[in-house]
């Protein structure tokens, strides 16, 4: 017990050696003034800060979090049944698999044009575009965590008399858990990060408009600090379900396990 | 032991047979006419819909085929394409020979791990997108931005991987190895790198899924290559056309993806170990 505190101490003293060297170069290279695009640390958080109180920095992230959480709750209401139905039966997943591996594979981004057109440069098109990004990622991880359940935990179950809908209900989806709990946590970054790239490069709006109006203004702090204020937002939400992962799966020793 | 072990699939299969029922394979035959029924059906109705309504704006498969594919062949596309899949080999390998080296560093040593990971994730998390603006201030829309991107994109998975398969390089036989007084660089050559190995390969195929990603996000993004064409064929309506290539796109795209896949199954067999590929 003494020796894994020890460790994970150690590891935060790395971290935040490592996190601090990072803000430390940023602020040098930024005075030194060789780079046109890397503006001191400093003034970028000044920046930051008016953008955020003043300007309508805060606006365009509750945007584009709306989209990504409405993109993310559709996502799910797609993904998670077919994953159940892919995982269930082999019948279902002979046909449908083959076309879930080509979404897999095929770009997403190259449907922009196409999305543009069909659905407009608005909300919906986005939406479409936020979930054809993320409803695959549940599928698979659902079907895959079905697939995986021990033979020997539906027998046992088969002697109990739990049989039919209720092994589904009661062993599979329960051994299953683990998996599709997983599945919602990385689906929650992937929301955001197809949000953002609707933002930018479907319609400009949100957080991809504040980063297009700074850069066509080369007013480069402000460019810095949406970016920097995207990474922190998009980490946060990674961060935020791994957290909750973390507190439905294994309810211990978090530090550890972020690896 | 053996006959135990035996006697207990035995007695699971029996059991399994009667449980799963949903789970049993099914026939060659079956599978195929299920495929077809379903797959034509949603053939069927595009053809349909292409054909009772044009305001869908779906172009009808044939026309796709017949006079989408050879435009794109005849007005060059098909070399942008190629063009840029070059830029693509070009980011990944940059993004390979940076990652699998510092993968494998950060498998071994858990100091070099702490002091990397912040950064490793953090861009990981970051939407690359949303870097691009900047990006492009800084390099402008050249290749150099191009590949920037593709690199950003595709690191990820060949160091994560790569560090993963370095930490679970089987202890035992390195210490047999020593044992014996078997020289370093051979355990290296025998022991790490073949164990490591399929971990890289699946690293390497979900980098190349995401470099491909990138390719085409930067080239959206700087109107540009592949990208462009895409923009401007959608907004000139040239939609037979724009089926066309983003059909030669997206089967190069799966063709790889399997293709991969598939040597990660046979590796996976050759060392009898399972397969390495982590469900993202």
């Amino acid at each position: 017990m003494m020796t894994k505190s020890g460790l994970q101490v150690w590891q935060l003293a790395r971290w935040t050696l490592s996190v601090g060297t990072f803000f430390v170069a940023w602020e040098v290279i930024g005075r030194m003034n060789v780079l046109l695009t890397v503006k001191p640390f400093n003034a970028v958080m000044q920046q930051l800060w008016v953008s955020l109180t003043v300007g309508d920095l805060l606006e365009a992230a509750g945007g584009t979090l709306k989209l990504a959480a409405v993109g993310y709750v559709v996502s799910i209401a797609i993904g998670l049944p077919l994953g159940i139905i892919t995982g269930l039966s082999r019948a279902v997943a002979n046909v449908v698999d083959p076309i879930i591996d080509i979404l897999w594979s095929v770009p997403m981004y190259m449907f922009i044009p196409l999305l543009a057109l069909y659905f407009g440069l608005g909300f919906q098109g986005k939406l479409v575009l936020v979930v054809m990004f993320c409803f695959v990622l549940v599928t698979v991880n659902t079907a895959a965590g079905l697939r995986r359940v021990p033979k020997g935990l539906v027998d046992m179950g088969v002697v109990f008399g739990v049989t039919g809908i209720k092994s589904i209900a009661q062993v599979m989806l329960p051994s299953a858990r683990p998996y599709i709990i997983h599945s919602l946590s990385i689906t929650l970054g992937r929301a955001v990060e197809a949000a953002v790239g609707a933002d930018l490069l479907l319609g400009i709006a949100n957080l991809g408009g504040f980063l297009v109006d700074a850069g066509a203004k080369f007013q480069l702090e402000a460019l810095l600090a949406g970016t920097f204020f995207i990474a922190v937002l998009a980490a946060g939400v990674v961060g935020l379900g791994r957290l909750l992962e973390w507190r439905l799966q294994y309810r211990k020793g978090f530090l550890s396990r972020l690896y | 032991m053996t006959v135990t072990a035996q006697a207990r699939s035995g007695t699971e299969q029996q059991i399994t047979r009667v449980t799963r029922k949903t789970w049993r394979r099914n026939s060659p035959a079956t599978t195929w006419t299920s495929r077809l029924v379903v797959w034509g059906g949603i053939l069927a109705a595009w053809e349909a819909a292409a054909h009772l309504d044009r305001r869908t704006f779906l172009p009808p498969i044939e026309e796709i085929l017949l006079t989408g594919m050879p435009t794109i062949f005849k007005a060059g596309y098909v070399w942008t394409l190629v063009g840029s899949l070059r830029q693509l080999c070009i980011g990944f390998v940059i993004a390979c020979a940076i990652a699998i080296p510092v993968g494998a560093l950060m498998g071994r040593s858990r100091v070099l791990r702490d002091l990397l990971s912040p950064y490793v994730m953090t861009l990981f998390f970051t939407p690359v997108v949303a870097l691009m603006p900047v990006l492009i201030i800084t390099v402008g829309t050249g290749l150099t931005f191009r590949t920037t991107v593709v690199v950003l994109l595709a690191y990820f998975f060949p160091l994560v991987n790569t560090a993963k398969g370095v930490a679970n390089v089987p202890v035992d036989l390195v210490e047999t190895a020593r044992a014996f007084g078997i020289p370093r660089y051979r355990t290296y050559l025998d022991i790490h790198i073949p164990s490591a190995f399929p971990y890289v390969v699946a690293g390497a195929r979900l980098g190349l899924g995401l470099a491909l990603n990138g390719m085409i996000v930067a080239e959206l993004w700087a109107v540009h290559g592949t990208g462009g064409i895409l923009l401007s064929l959608a907004r000139h309506l040239q939609l037979a056309e724009w089926f066309a290539l983003a059909f030669l796109i997206g089967g190069l795209a799966v063709v790889v993806n399997v293709g991969l896949k598939a040597y990660e199954r046979r590796l996976a067999v050759k060392w009898g170990g399972t397969l390495a590929s982590v469900v993202e």
